[in-house]
């Protein structure tokens, strides 16, 4: 559990040097895998989750997959874009009639 | 003299079953229902009865959540085996 802490503080403290702004770091619990992940050349089962909230200039990602693909207790890493929470107006399905559905284009 | 107006009876537009519900990658419930317990595939738009835009955002969070390592591959998950049935289908 404090090497868990560690890695965290070691990728926020990275994160910060690139120049990106955290908001909120959540941790999404400790569970089994879904399947067998190998990383740096050992079988993985369980992992810890966590999601950090960032704001950062798209530069600084291809720099922290690399950062992070040398780090050997992070099992696997992503980014992410923030989901705009829009769509609230899902009308439904709306009929087609079948006039347009022949006409339609492919 | 008869006024010239819409309808007043028609029903609402049928809703699919995700109609108001936000889809995140996130929760694996909702996502593994989507997908066959046997090989895990996702199901196309003729079982799951969904609109457009829902089954494209399904599609992608499920394919996301496989690649972060949330929800298994090639079956489903045995905690969400019991999840109540969402379509009609015979296997």
């Amino acid at each position: 559990q404090p090497e868990t802490a560690a890695v965290l503080k070691r990728t926020v403290e990275a994160l910060m040097e690139r120049g990106a702004v955290v908001r909120n770091l959540e941790n999404l619990g400790e569970r089994s895998l879904p399947y067998k992940i190998s990383r740096h050349k050992e079988r993985h089962k369980r992992g810890g989750y966590f999601l950090i909230d960032l704001e950062a200039p798209p530069s600084i990602v291809s720099l922290m997959m690399d950062h992070l693909g040398r780090d050997i207790d992070v099992i696997r890493r992503a980014f992410v874009k923030h989901p705009v929470a829009k769509a609230e107006e899902c009308s439904g399905i709306i009929p087609v009639s079948p006039e347009e559905k022949l006409s339609a284009k492919k | 003299q008869p006024i010239q107006m819409e309808n007043p009876y028609k029903d609402p537009p049928k809703k699919c079953v995700l109609c108001g519900i936000n889809v995140d990658y996130k929760n694996v419930q909702l996502l593994s229902q989507f997908v066959s317990p046997y090989t895990g595939s996702i199901y196309g738009r003729h079982i799951t009865g969904l609109c457009s835009k829902k089954q494209k955002e399904i599609t992608k969070a499920i394919k996301r959540a496989h690649v972060f390592g949330f929800m298994p591959v090639m079956f489903k998950n045995p905690q969400f085996l019991t999840d109540p049935k969402l379509h009609n289908i015979k296997y």
